[in-house]
């Protein structure tokens, strides 16, 4: 009998490291996903400003009333999927180091995450969100605070791993914002990110035909042509935003998040069997589509 | 649009979305985009920049309510996103056939003129710069 339960216990210990790899693995492309959409939006950002900064000098604008266009797009629904993918990258971080048998810390950034999504209000101060993304978010944390002094480490995990419907709900979240989703928060009816790129596109052109059009030319020829050069790398980023074809960066973004579901969902089945085959299958359908964001983001031709 | 008489008075909680405005966001996008021609010829550098200026205001205009959700104060006009979606439209057609950069641009200041007001939320006052857009879009 003393052999018997030996020999239990010793698979149990086995089986348990092996399903803690596909915990880790589970984590590490999360995490690579939230890095990806995280670059995203630093992109976006930056593309943002440098085009306004431009308007502005073209245009001879008095105010900066185009750089303030780009912080509104941040600070409204920007900042809640900004919110989402701190959220779910601290979330990978914590199964990361529960697998590997560490400790592991929290910002405090995230501990009013509720209390930060229901302030956050369109500048008309009406809601963004609605309870149910709220609720969704702020389960999450409040789980990963929890785990966070768990002592019993396979409990941790456990409890890590059926927050998957949350997590599924914050996905969707995140995805609304770079494609139309039937699920999107409150008051879209197209994606916030295509909506901006699109404006943010035609501003480009637009400035792009100023600077080739014959008053500024005429003017200033070399400041004109320097101007019009600094564009053009721009202009193929812009390019490469806007619009829903397959090769578009939302939509390779959108595909890497819905894979990401896709994993979730057999993740929260068979992280904890032996061998979670169709997780792992999963996972390196996961690791191609977010590759393929990521490359689309950093503007790499696939 | 339609008589003040036949609308109906706005309640607590009555909203212009932003969803039922994307219509009106995509107008102003492509009233800016239809200025783009005259930046191809026009020689004087305050022109161009009056164009562009106008542009950005529009592109502006359109990006505020991209996630906008304008409370209608109650008691008043209940104005809706497809009187405002109506409004913009048919500025947009007039817009659009005015041969002239200036006029042109001059009639777009009436249509911002006119969101400004949108954006108060006050129905009565809606209406009353609609009627004030349509005069002035229909004068030569």
């Amino acid at each position: 009998m003393r052999t018997l339960i030996a020999v239990a216990l010793a698979a149990s210990v086995v089986g348990g490291c092996a399903n803690f790899g596909a915990v880790s693995e589970f984590a590490r492309e999360t995490n690579a996903l939230t890095d990806t959409v995280r670059t995203e939006f630093t992109q976006l950002d930056r593309l943002c400003v440098q085009q306004a900064e431009l308007v502005i000098v073209v245009n001879n604008i008095q105010d900066d009333g185009p750089l303030k266009d780009c912080e509104h797009y941040k600070s409204a629904e920007g900042r809640l999927a900004g919110v989402t993918v701190d959220v779910l990258d601290a979330y990978a971080r914590a199964l990361t180091a529960l697998a590997d048998d560490r400790s592991f810390d929290l910002s405090s950034n995230l501990k009013n995450v509720a209390g930060k999504l229901h302030g956050l209000k369109n500048k008309d101060g009406a809601p963004l969100v609605n309870p149910k993304e709220v609720g969704a978010l702020s389960a999450v944390v409040d789980v990963l605070f929890d785990v966070a002094t768990a002592t019993r480490r396979d409990a941790a995990v456990k409890r890590l791993i059926d927050e998957a419907p949350n997590l599924a709900i914050s996905g969707n979240v995140l995805r609304s914002f770079f494609v139309e989703s039937a699920d999107a928060p409150p008051g879209r009816t197209k994606a916030p990110y295509r909506n901006f790129v699109a404006i943010a596109n035609s501003s480009v052109t637009s400035t792009e035909l100023s600077l080739r059009g014959p008053a500024l030319r005429q003017a200033e020829p070399i400041r004109t042509a320097e101007l019009y050069r600094e564009l053009q790398a721009r202009k193929a980023l812009f390019r490469q935003r806007v619009g829903n074809s397959p090769d578009s960066v939302p939509v390779k973004v959108a595909a890497a998040i819905d894979s990401w579901q896709r994993a979730l969902e057999k993740f929260s089945e068979e992280a904890l069997k032996p061998d979670p085959k169709d997780l792992r299958d999963r996972l390196k359908d996961l690791r191609e589509k977010a590759t393929t964001a990521r490359r689309a983001v950093a503007g790499e031709n696939n | 649009m339609a008589e003040s008489a036949a609308l109906e008075v706005a309640n607590n909680g009555d909203v212009l979305s932003g969803a039922g405005l994307q219509e009106s966001i995509d107008l102003l996008q492509a009233m800016a985009d239809g200025l783009n021609p005259f930046l191809e010829t026009e020689t004087s550098v305050d022109a161009a920049q009056a164009i562009g200026q106008a542009q950005q205001q529009l592109r502006s205009r359109a990006t505020s309510l991209v996630a906008a959700q304008i409370d209608l104060l109650a008691g008043q006009v209940r104005i809706t996103a497809e009187h405002i979606n109506a409004a913009i439209e048919y500025a947009d057609h007039v817009v659009s056939q005015i041969a002239g950069w200036k006029k042109r641009v001059d009639k777009i200041g009436e249509v911002l003129d006119f969101f400004a007001v949108v954006l108060t939320g006050k129905g009565t006052n809606i209406l009353q710069a609609a009627r004030g857009l349509k005069v002035a879009l229909d004068a030569g």
